[in-house]
């Protein structure tokens, strides 16, 4: 246990702003065999994405306490046309991964949530091609790769999560949304991997900045 | 994926096929939901309860409306709040309030909405690193996750 504010410093340095979590998944999908490999390891089922975890299946398997009902859960990827981007309602249906953790989305617990936006890329779209080449690289930290899903179009080809822009959703709405699949597990390990990568990294300029102002 | 400020189309539901019992709807199998044309609304009526059963894009359509009626209640809420203050002080400073008020709400008639996300976008180094990739996205055949 730290006993001063430097030393509890020193011990947060290495794990509060790591991107090591993201690096392992760049890492992983880089010694994969080009985008032909990538598209054979993350296209598979339950490779991110698996058909939605039901309530009615895993109370079955006993997970069935109060604290264990849900709707939705973490990463599910859910249409909606009730959520809100910069004010605006996004019609069209849509799809959202939802960015809150699964025990904030327990029914009664919070009146809002937080969605992000999932981009499709189509087949016949400018550069699509190198924009799934960009995205099974897992190289950007604002987007993660996920494969086109089974009631996508089928011009779908792949698709991003971006992490750039937050939208809004009522809970109460968000629990009648179409959810269209969950991540598996290694999916959501991803999914968690961006989003404290997102919200929390820095440079070496910015630690040398703050810790020279002090 | 633009905005757009215009009226967003109103759904307009239509009766679908009605069922008199759960038995009957039960024995139709997979054919009996198909019955269900796009924006039809088709009745199952039950034992003391009649359900109403709709394609999901509909439904979702359905919720996103009520979320802009929400949205129109707050607006009204703001100029019966303003009337409410008029009604007590009848001076110019509070008539004005109602007045702006209202010109707010009757200013936006439309509420935003955009169709769909924008398109992914890529940096020119980027494009440039997937140069020398051989993947031929025309004849690949991407395997898609059945559930």
């Amino acid at each position: 246990m730290a006993s001063s504010l430097g030393e509890l410093e020193r011990q947060l340095r290495s794990i509060s702003h790591s991107e090591e979590a993201i690096q392992a998944v760049q890492a992983f999908s880089n010694g994969l065999a080009g985008t032909n490999g990538r598209l054979q390891v993350w296209n598979a089922v339950n490779a991110i994405v698996r058909k939605p975890i039901d309530y009615g299946d895993t109370s079955a398997l006993r997970f069935d306490t109060p604290d264990d009902r849900f709707s939705v859960l973490q990463g599910d990827i859910v249409q909606t046309e009730a959520a809100y981007f910069y004010g605006e309602r996004i019609a069209g249906m849509p799809k959202f991964a939802v960015l809150n953790s699964s025990c904030d989305l327990v029914p009664g617990r919070t009146a809002h949530a937080s969605l992000l936006r999932i981009l499709p890329i189509q087949k016949g779209e400018e550069r699509a091609k190198e924009k799934l080449g960009t995205l099974l690289k897992f190289s950007r930290r604002d987007s993660m790769y996920l494969p086109a899903l089974p009631d996508d179009t089928e011009d779908v080809v792949g698709n991003g999560i971006s992490f750039e822009g937050i939208c809004q959703i009522r809970s109460s709405d968000l629990f009648l949304a179409n959810r269209a699949a969950s991540l598996s597990v290694v999916g959501w390990r991803i999914f968690a991997s961006f989003v404290r990568t997102v919200m929390a990294r820095a440079n070496p300029r910015e630690v040398e900045l703050r810790m020279a102002v002090e | 994926m633009s905005t757009t400020l215009a009226r967003h189309s109103a759904l307009a539901l239509v009766p679908g096929p009605t069922w008199n019992s759960f038995e009957k709807f039960r024995k139709g199998g997979n054919t009996t939901l198909e019955e269900i044309p796009e924006h039809g609304v088709g009745t199952l009526v039950g034992k003391g309860v009649t359900y109403r059963i709709l394609r999901d894009a509909d439904f979702q359509h359905l919720v996103g409306l009520a979320t802009d009626v929400r949205r129109l209640q707050q607006g009204l809420n703001v100029i019966i709040q303003a009337a409410k203050v008029v009604a007590k002080h009848p001076d110019q400073e509070h008539v004005e309030l109602l007045i702006h008020s209202a010109a707010l709400f009757a200013g936006s008639p439309v509420l935003p909405t955009r169709d769909g996300h924008d398109a992914f976008q890529l940096t020119q180094e980027e494009i440039d690193s997937q140069a020398s990739d051989g993947f031929n996205l025309e004849n690949a055949a991407i395997p898609r996750p059945r559930f």
